[in-house]
């Protein structure tokens, strides 16, 4: 109960410290995507740069999701060989540019398969939508373009089948709930 | 110490097993942890399954677009190529790559398929919309690969099939071992509450054993102790008869020759009275019997007796005895002056039998206390043989602790010793000895007394008035400088009758005015003969009674002036549980009463001080006191000319 409501005000402070910037940046309003669309962000969410719908959806190109400011993991993986370096804006980052309001992410990948996440993950640890790996881009082929990836050998708690189940590949659509 | 081991035997086995239970559940649990690690990680055959369903989403979507659906793009296709690709690469990646590594089939079927994607990369990324045809051609490609993909799927089913049997037989088993072993747990668990419950029992059932056996062993020890008192009691009154017939003897005319033999007879018999005297003293110390005074006193008193009665003694030997006190030991002390007096005659005693010739000291002084009141050190100094270092450890001992080794005490010291050092202890004082064997001895103890308030110092002893106004006032006849003549019992009664052939010589004067007529009333046959010559020799007229009524009550006699009553211990204790409360009164007739006890214990002497008695005396008589008492009690009756319970008169025997 308590850690809920902890964690609900450090979202909303986090949301603040870090929408506040984004918005100027952006003047506000999200623009339309100007190349192919990587990713889909749907549910509860102010910013929305598609017309026409009821609900608010958002549309993020590669330039638009590198403009959130690009961190870098470097982490070993269930589904790779050795340590790997991975780069991509902070989801949390991108939560914030869409004044997004939740408590979790149902993700969904190009195959269709789905996990949920709670927010908490995403505002707790720095979690990144890798989009290259060891400086290439990341493809359909070696599970690109977007790659859920959490930093699993600086945190070893994260070390765990439930948590490993969240490194959702070929992300192609968050909904925020 | 084989016995322990065997008890502990059964104790450390449950202990020994109890830990390996403990030990290998503990392991067992975490090997299960390990073997369900093992199942949650496994998504070997999601994967597999994932692969398949996207090669058929692949086929799928070439077949729509050979059908030309508008909806299906040469993009769609492609990004199911490469989203299939990105599926067989995970055969080769990672911890699935490393599981599917020793599926020797696997691999082999995924080099094909990964041979097949590569090969028609080019075809498949060139794809333009409308190509139908080339379309079928991929697709005609990749279509038989549907069964390696299957079989891969089925291998891998199969396997972990094989595998997840496995380890639910393997947890099964572990639960079992689990199972085994918490029972084990429970039962020497069990096994160990009970052995230390045990052990805890026979613990206190032999805790319990031993206080029996201490409790046994005291009570033998105090039964030994009754007996010696018993024996030493009985004795004494033949012993008595003895003495006072000896001592008629010397009484009569004897030759020469007769009167050496009977003194040698009284004086050996005297000895032997010391002796009993001494064990029934030890013994009643040692059963907690007596009890100490408190009465004011003057040490000088004390001295003078002890020295005055050795004076012939030493001056026939050649040894001088004399004394010293420092001048700050106050004129009056307070404490129990008849037990100090007995000490020191033992001491001064013990001394004089060892010390050939020379001198014999006695110095008191007063040594710093930090308890109210003072503490004297008083030292005996002879010039004797001295006493061996080894010797001198066992001199104190008591009747309990005495062993067979020979002593001191085995060459004539008797139990003196033993008895002042139970004396001074019961004083709450200490005693010792420091002797260099060939020059001579220092026997010391060392005593606390009370400090004598002024108001309890009474100007001139004599005046103050005997009787029941004063009863706490007990003062000793030794402090009166008229009768510093030693006490009877105290200062061995035996050691003056030899002296004291004819005692009543000088007492005439007060009894000269008319023969007193004495009512004796004693069963023992000895007795009145002793007691009757003691008094006629005196000039007394003695009459014989059974009980003091009978005697009283003949008619048309002259009254008697005194009655002299034996008081068998028995008869007393039985007065004193009768009277629980009240004072003994043998006799409310208007006559002096004087009491004849048999044994100078202190309880005894309390009943008959508080029971209307004249005076007191203890047997063995002495002749010259027996006059003496008699005379002094009718003296003193006629002056109060009623019956006073005076305990100042008291021949107390202690």
């Amino acid at each position: 109960m308590i850690k809920a409501l902890v964690s609900a005000v450090f979202l909303a402070a986090v949301m603040v410290s870090q929408s506040t910037p984004a918005e100027t940046n952006t003047a506000g309003d999200l623009p339309p995507p100007t190349d192919r669309v990587l990713l889909e962000v749907t549910g509860k969410l102010v910013q929305s740069n598609v017309s026409g719908v009821d609900d608010p959806v958002a549309i993020l190109d590669r330039s638009m999701l590198e403009s959130l400011g690009m961190k870098r993991i470097e982490t070993s993986t269930d589904w790779t060989d050795g340590v790997q370096s991975f780069d991509g804006p902070l989801v949390r980052d991108l939560l914030a540019r869409l004044g997004a309001s939740g408590t979790r992410v149902i993700a969904t990948a190009a195959n269709d398969y789905t996990v949920e996440i709670p927010i908490s993950d995403f505002l707790q640890y720095p979690i990144i939508l890798a989009m290259e790996m060891n400086g290439d881009r990341l493809t359909l082929r070696d599970k690109g373009p977007i790659w859920i990836v959490y930093p699993r050998d600086e945190h070893p708690e994260l070390n765990d089948p439930l948590i490993n189940g969240r490194w959702i590949w070929q992300l192609k659509r968050l909904e925020i709930r | 110490m084989k016995g322990t081991s065997v008890r502990y035997a059964p104790m450390l086995l449950a202990f020994a097993v109890f830990l390996g239970s403990l030990g290998y559940s503990l392991t067992a649990t975490r090997s299960g942890h390990q073997t369900l690690d093992q199942i949650s990680d496994e998504r070997i055959f999601w994967s597999a399954a994932q692969a398949e369903i996207e090669y058929l989403r692949f086929l799928n979507t070439l077949e729509r677009f050979g059908r030309a659906e508008p909806k299906v793009t040469p993009q769609e296709v492609m990004d199911r190529y490469e989203i299939l690709w990105s599926r067989i690469h995970l055969f080769q990646e990672g911890d699935i790559g490393a599981r599917l590594s020793s599926f020797h089939e696997v691999a082999e079927k995924t080099r094909q398929l990964n041979t097949l994607l590569a090969a028609q990369e080019q075809a498949v990324l060139s794809l333009r919309t409308g190509a139908r045809e080339k379309a079928a051609e991929i697709a005609a490609a990749f279509l038989p690969y549907s069964r390696i993909l299957r079989q891969i799927s089925i291998a891998v089913a199969a396997d972990e099939e094989l595998r997840f049997s496995g380890l639910r037989n393997e947890l099964r088993n572990q639960d079992w071992h689990i199972l085994a072993f918490t029972l084990g747990l429970l039962i020497t668990g069990g096994m160990l509450v009970y052995l230390l419950d045990r052990e805890r029992r026979i613990t206190a059932s032999l805790a319990a054993r031993n206080a029996a056996l201490a409790r046994e062993a005291t009570q033998s020890n105090r039964a030994k102790s009754d007996f010696l008192a018993m024996m030493s009691h009985e004795l004494r009154t033949p012993i008595n008869g003895v003495l006072g017939m000896i001592n008629l003897m010397l009484g009569s005319d004897l030759t020469p020759k007769q009167r050496d033999y009977a003194e040698r007879a009284n004086r050996a018999g005297s000895a032997l009275i010391r002796i009993i005297n001494d064990i029934l003293d030890l013994t009643q110390m040692e059963l907690g019997r007596l009890n100490l005074a408190q009465e004011t006193f003057r040490v000088r008193d004390i001295t003078r007796c002890v020295t005055d009665l050795f004076a012939s003694a030493g001056k026939e030997k050649g040894v001088t005895i004399s004394t010293a006190l420092t001048d700050d030991i106050p004129a009056r002390i307070e404490g129990d002056s008849k037990r100090v007096q007995q000490v020191l005659f033992k001491l001064v005693g013990n001394a004089l039998k060892f010390t050939p010739s020379g001198e014999i000291r006695i110095d008191i002084r007063r040594i710093p206390c930090n308890e109210p009141g003072l503490r004297l050190r008083f030292e005996i100094t002879d010039t004797g043989i001295g006493i061996h270092k080894d010797t001198q450890k066992q001199l104190f001992e008591g009747l309990s602790q005495r062993h067979s080794t020979p002593t001191l005490q085995d060459q004539g010291a008797g139990l003196g010793l033993a008895i002042s050092k139970q004396l001074v202890t019961l004083m709450a004082g200490e005693i010792g000895v420091v002797s260099d064997p060939g020059k001579g001895s220092t026997f010391w103890f060392e005593l606390p007394f009370g400090l004598s308030l002024p108001k309890t110092i009474p100007a001139d002893p004599e005046r103050v008035p005997p009787g029941p106004a004063r009863p706490d006032s007990v003062q000793p006849e030794s402090a009166q400088p008229e009768s510093a003549q030693p006490d009877s019992t105290l200062l061995e009664p035996d050691t003056h009758i030899g002296q004291d052939d004819t005692p009543s010589a000088t007492l005439e004067p007060k009894a000269a005015r008319q023969k007193l007529h004495v009512l004796i009333v004693e069963e023992l046959a000895t007795d009145r003969e002793i007691l009757k010559a003691y008094l006629e020799r005196s000039d007394f007229d003695v009459s014989f009674a059974d009980t003091i009524a009978e005697g009283l009550a003949t008619d048309g006699q002259e009254p008697y002036d005194a009655v002299l009553v034996n008081l068998p211990s028995r008869t007393v204790r039985t007065l004193i549980a009768r009277n629980r409360n009240n004072p003994v009164q043998l006799s409310d007739a208007d006559v002096p009463i004087i009491g004849m006890l048999d044994s100078s214990d202190q309880k005894l002497l309390e009943a008959c001080g508080s029971s209307g008695l004249s005076a007191c005396l203890v047997k063995p008589l002495n002749p010259k006191i027996v006059t003496r008492t008699v005379t002094d009690c009718v003296t003193k009756h006629q002056d109060l000319s009623r019956i006073e319970v005076s305990r100042s008169l008291m021949m107390t025997a202690r």
